[in-house]
């Protein structure tokens, strides 16, 4: 099984969002990574057939999707950014609704919502309006109606935006437990969401891919590169210029705690372990 | 089919679409008990059946007047024009008109009488305006109505096509005329019949706009989209929901209406010619006929304006401006239906009719000579409307096809 | 602020669109009466003959030329004119001529007194008792003689016209006043604005960029209209009496004078349906139930002000902003209404519509303030 992005680019009037991107993803949980306006709802939307590309085609196991098409959307499971469902259903006439359209024979559709249900803590909920939920609970039914027809590839964009800790941790969890033999790609800004469970991590910028991997690779890419060091606190306009800090801390009497990445260290450095948070910020805005 | 009961039920949830129904039915209910229950009747302002009104008022008139009812005769309105010019006694130069059973009966046949002599002295400028008509004029009505309707036909028409149809279609039309008692009642109540179409045709405007744009503002078109079925089997109940609801809320609504109007008037009254009932028209109809034709205007209006709010809908991102563009429509086409007619334009006339749902109010192009010439070949004007609403009805339902599926 | 407000609420493309929809129904409806109207010219030069007062030794002379003569002048049919609309305006009352050949020296010579007679049994067969006194005061305050310009009549269908145009004003102001609360509680922006010191300043100014934008149109549709019409018959046409669009109406006022009293009465109604659809919209917090509201209560009254005579319900109706734009009838028409003028009774039921509801509103305002914890 094979998603694979040929030279795709997306032209909005004179915005380019997304531009000649070249990807190619297998099994596993594949972290798209980069900061606002990077491209990765657009990526995401073409890869869903919601937009067409302005150039470039995306295949699935060498067939392109559009000429697919329902045999295509029929093996994926969608959770856009801003999750969309009807005031008035409730958490089970939703799913039901979406599992119609994802063309679901009703025994079938009956079981997976009731398995689906249990799965995602909801079946307390099931007859309540989605729009009396909690945010994490939405987002739950969210992945749920993606994962009603147990789809090949499930592509998410931000589930955790706006959630708290705890259920990002849950939502991280979830995905950890449904990837097995799916191609996941999960969209974020926030590089705790996929540091732990992505297998594979893309890094975009001004709708380039900027880093393309597995994450072990990537983050070992910057190995050697990442210290930490005291320094006074009227240093640090200075050093900001020089380096990419990457976490600082303020530890009193005029003195700050810099977690950096540098290819020279400065003195009384600390070599540490690198981290994926320093991978991303040493490649969104690149080293200096 | 599961795709299409899925969205049915979803669209038409039980308080929604509950709403919808008890307002129409209300609202038919409401009209025609105004209709009923606010009739007076009377004969040329002299007070008879004063004190009667709603169902009182119109048994009473129905019963006199039904003495001489069906064909009405030559020598029926002979008789009348002699009780009529009888009754009317001077005094200090006015004259005054005195009831009496025998004109009562005949009241119908005296009213068509005193019209047509009106029309007859507006057409031909005769001098004699302030007299009353002589008294043989009974005995010549086919006469002087075949007289006045060639003259306006003569005046009415442009061209020879248009002529031979509109002779054609006076040609057809039932003489003598028929009439029943309660007729009255049954020509305002289907005068009424577009009126409450117009608002039958708000709501389904209203219930339409929501179809498609509603997903989208909300954001769960994003996932609707992705699905198998979320685009050429959903587009499918997309389509027919608001044309099926609307349907619904139109025939609940001008079910009642009619029903009511059926149960309480006269059944026989339908089968009054319309040249009767008081406008001159050259359409070989009666009031039944009428009736089914205003039903049939009324029933492609809402169906036109279903298809075409759902492609607004599937054009505007958000309910709200899919529901406005719909009324600005619906309104525009119900004044300047009006307005032409008032104005006799026939570039108004032309413009009203390519405002979706204005078919419901081409029942106002069955007065008097309404002809339209196409490529040389006539039609009658209301055909032509009929015409162009299935055409905007049929365009409104591709385009939207292709929004919806292309989105 | 309310600038930026107006610039938040005016600088969309529902703005734009209405404003260029309301232009081309002006100039497509007016376009109709002026293009029937080419050959004008040397009719409105022969009119102009006897422009200004309407005197009676003219309409003599016009009456005999016209009824004796056959002469087809226009200079002098369109004097009969005048006389006719004594006879045909409401037919079948006191006079009942229907062809010039009928009609007697006296119509001329004692214009304005048959008019007067007319007039007075028309008080007293069309209007209830207690009304008939108030009718008569009016009548005695209508000044003599009328005046006349040439080209007037084409403001019989640029009136109508400006009334329809005046009608999809007001549902046009109706949507966009819909929103003017719920669009911001609808994409989660009033959470915001809640939580800013200008917030209830914000809340009150916030129906200044509808009542602009219903101006605005109106002034569109106005200026538009007269402009069509005076690019044909000169402005000079406005300055004709009120009269010769309805001869049997009260007051002393121009065609020009009668279109401004139209705007005034659709500027009420901006104010009034701004403030309502307001109320709706802060109520409701759904645009589209508010549009459903607003469109309901205009369709109400357009509909049942056809259809009932009762009074009380008649008072009740001419309360709804929708009413402001149904102005030309009463003008044209003698009717009175708590003991006024119709017309001014409908400006007066709008206005006091508008004061309550901006009283409503500001009540309503302040109850979300309160309940925002933000007094």
């Amino acid at each position: 099984m094979e998603l694979r992005i040929d030279k795709v680019t997306k032209q909005f009037k004179d915005l380019k969002a997304v531009n000649n991107v070249d990807l190619n993803f297998t099994q596993g949980i594949w972290g798209l990574l980069g900061p606002n306006g990077a491209g990765k709802t657009t990526l995401m939307r073409m890869m869903v057939g919601n937009l067409k590309p302005s150039k470039g085609e995306i295949y699935f196991d060498g067939h392109t999707i559009s000429s697919l098409g329902d045999k295509y959307l029929d093996r994926i499971g969608y959770l856009p950014q801003h999750f969309g469902y009807d005031k008035n259903q409730s958490v089970e006439d939703f799913l039901h609704y979406i599992g119609c359209l994802k063309g679901i024979d009703k025994v079938t559709r009956h079981k997976r919502i009731v398995d689906l249900l249990e799965q995602f803590n909801l079946s307390d909920v099931k007859h309540k309006k989605i729009d009396k939920l909690s945010g994490g609970m939405k987002r739950r039914v969210g992945i749920c109606q993606a994962m009603l027809n147990n789809p090949d590839i499930l592509i998410v964009d931000e589930p955790t935006a706006g959630l708290d800790i705890e259920e990002r941790r849950r939502f991280r969890q979830y995905l950890a437990t449904i990837s097995k033999e799916k191609i996941v790609i999960l969209s974020t800004h926030i590089v705790s969401d996929v540091e732990f469970i992505a297998n594979y991590l893309i890094l975009m910028e001004s709708g380039e891919i900027i880093e393309t991997g597995e994450s072990n690779t990537l983050i070992n890419s910057i190995d050697g590169m990442v210290f930490e060091s005291v320094v006074k606190d009227e240093e640090m306009n200075i050093l900001e210029q020089k380096y990419r800090i990457v976490n600082f801390h303020n530890e009193g009497d005029g003195n700050v705690r810099i977690r950096y990445i540098a290819n020279s260290p400065l003195k009384n450095s600390k070599l540490v372990k690198p981290n994926l948070n320093d991978f991303y910020l040493s490649k969104v805005k690149g080293v200096k | 089919m599961d795709i299409f009961v899925s969205e049915l039920k979803r669209q038409m949830r039980a308080k929604r679409f509950i709403l919808y129904i008890l307002i129409a039915i209300i609202l038919g209910g409401l009209w025609a008990w105004f209709i009923i229950g606010g009739r007076t009747e009377g004969f040329m302002m002299t007070g008879c059946y004063k004190e009667l009104k709603g169902m009182e008022a119109i048994e009473t008139a129905a019963k006199d007047r039904n003495i001489y009812a069906g064909e009405m005769t030559v020598d029926n309105f002979q008789r009348s024009c002699e009780v009529f010019l009888d009754s009317i006694k001077e005094k200090d130069g006015e004259s005054d008109i005195i009831m009496n059973d025998e004109l009562l009966k005949l009241a119908v046949y005296a009213d068509t009488l005193i019209m047509q002599d009106y029309r007859l002295k507006k057409m031909f400028g005769d001098d004699n305006l302030d007299s009353w008509f002589p008294r043989d004029f009974g005995s010549h009505f086919y006469e002087n109505e075949e007289l006045y309707y060639q003259k306006l036909i003569d005046i009415n028409t442009k061209n020879q096509a248009e002529k031979e149809l509109a002779l054609k279609m006076w040609n057809e039309v039932e003489k003598p005329y028929t009439y029943y008692g309660g007729f009255e009642v049954w020509r305002d109540g289907v005068e009424h019949i577009q009126i409450f179409g117009f608002v039958l045709l708000i709501m389904v405007g209203f219930f339409s706009s929501g179809i498609i744009a509603k997903d989208k503002e909300c954001g769960l078109d994003e996932i609707i989209s992705t699905t198998s079925g979320g685009r050429r089997k959903l587009l499918f109940a997309k389509l027919f929901i608001p044309i099926i609801m609307g349907l619904l809320i139109y025939t609940v609504g001008m079910g009642t209406y009619i029903g009511i109007l059926k149960h309480f008037l006269p059944a026989n009254a339908l089968k009054t010619s319309i040249q009767v009932c008081g406008g001159a028209t050259i359409l070989p109809y009666s009031l039944g006929d009428l009736i089914g034709k205003m039903i049939l205007f009324g029933t492609i209006g809402v169906i036109t304006i279903a298809a075409f709010t759902t492609f607004v809908s599937s054009k505007a991102n958000k309910a709200s401006t899919a529901m406005s563009i719909a009324v600005l429509m619906i309104i525009s086409g119900f004044l300047l239906c009006l307005k032409g007619v008032s104005d006799n334009s026939s570039i108004m006339k032309t413009i009203s009719c390519i405002l979706p749902g204005s078919v419901s109010f081409a029942g106002l192009w069955f007065g008097m000579v309404q002809i339209v010439s196409i490529f040389g070949k006539a039609m009658l004007f209301f055909k032509f409307h009929l015409f162009i609403s299935i055409l905007i009805f049929f365009i409104s339902l591709m385009m939207t096809s292709w929004n919806y599926v292309r989105r | 602020m309310l600038l930026l407000e107006m610039k938040r609420q005016l600088c969309t493309k529902y703005v734009l669109y209405s404003i260029l929809g309301i232009l081309i129904i002006t100039i497509g409806l007016n376009l109709i009466i002026v293009s029937d109207k080419k050959d004008i010219g040397s009719s409105l030069q022969e009119e102009a003959v006897y422009e200004g007062d309407i005197k009676e030794e003219n309409l003599l002379l016009a009456l005999r030329k016209v009824r004796d003569e056959k002469s087809e002048d226009r200079r002098y049919s369109s004097q009969v004119f005048i006389i006719n609309s004594l006879v045909n305006n409401y037919p079948g009352f006191l006079y009942t001529e229907n062809k010039i050949e009928d009609y007697p020296d006296e119509y001329a010579t004692e214009f304005y007194q048959c008019w007067r007679n007319k007039f007075e049994f028309l008080i007293e067969n069309k209007l209830p008792t207690k009304e008939q006194q108030t009718a008569l005061n009016k009548l005695n305050e209508v000044k003599t003689p009328f005046i006349r310009y040439p080209g007037y009549y084409l403001y019989y269908t640029a009136l109508d016209n400006i009334q329809v145009i005046f009608i999809m004003i007001l549902f046009l102001v109706t949507f966009f006043a819909s929103g003017t609360y719920s669009e911001s509680f609808e994409d989660g922006s009033m959470e915001i604005i809640m939580t800013t010191k200008n917030y209830k300043k914000n809340m009150i100014i916030r129906i200044t960029p509808v009542i602009f934008y219903g101006i605005l149109l109106t002034l569109i549709a106005t200026l538009g209209t007269v402009g069509m019409v005076n690019s044909v018959v000169g402005f000079k046409a406005l300055k004709s009496s009120f009269k010769m669009i309805s001869l049997f109406s009260f007051g002393n006022f121009s065609i020009g004078q009668g279109i401004m009293i139209m705007v005034l009465a659709e500027i009420v109604g901006i104010f009034a349906l701004s403030t309502l659809m307001g109320c709706i919209s802060l109520k409701t917090k759904k645009t589209t139930i508010a549009i459903g509201i607003g469109v309901s209560l205009s369709v109400f009254y357009m509909i049942g002000s056809s259809f009932v005579s009762i009074p009380v319900i008649k008072y009740l109706l001419n309360a709804i902003p929708m009413a402001s734009s149904d102005i030309l009838s009463s003008m044209a028409g003698f009717s009175i209404s708590f003991g006024l003028w119709e017309p001014c009774a409908i400006i007066f039921e709008v206005l006091i519509t508008f004061i309550l509801f901006f009283i409503v509103l500001t009540v309503l305002l302040q109850k979300e303030i309160k309940y925002n914890y933000k007094d």
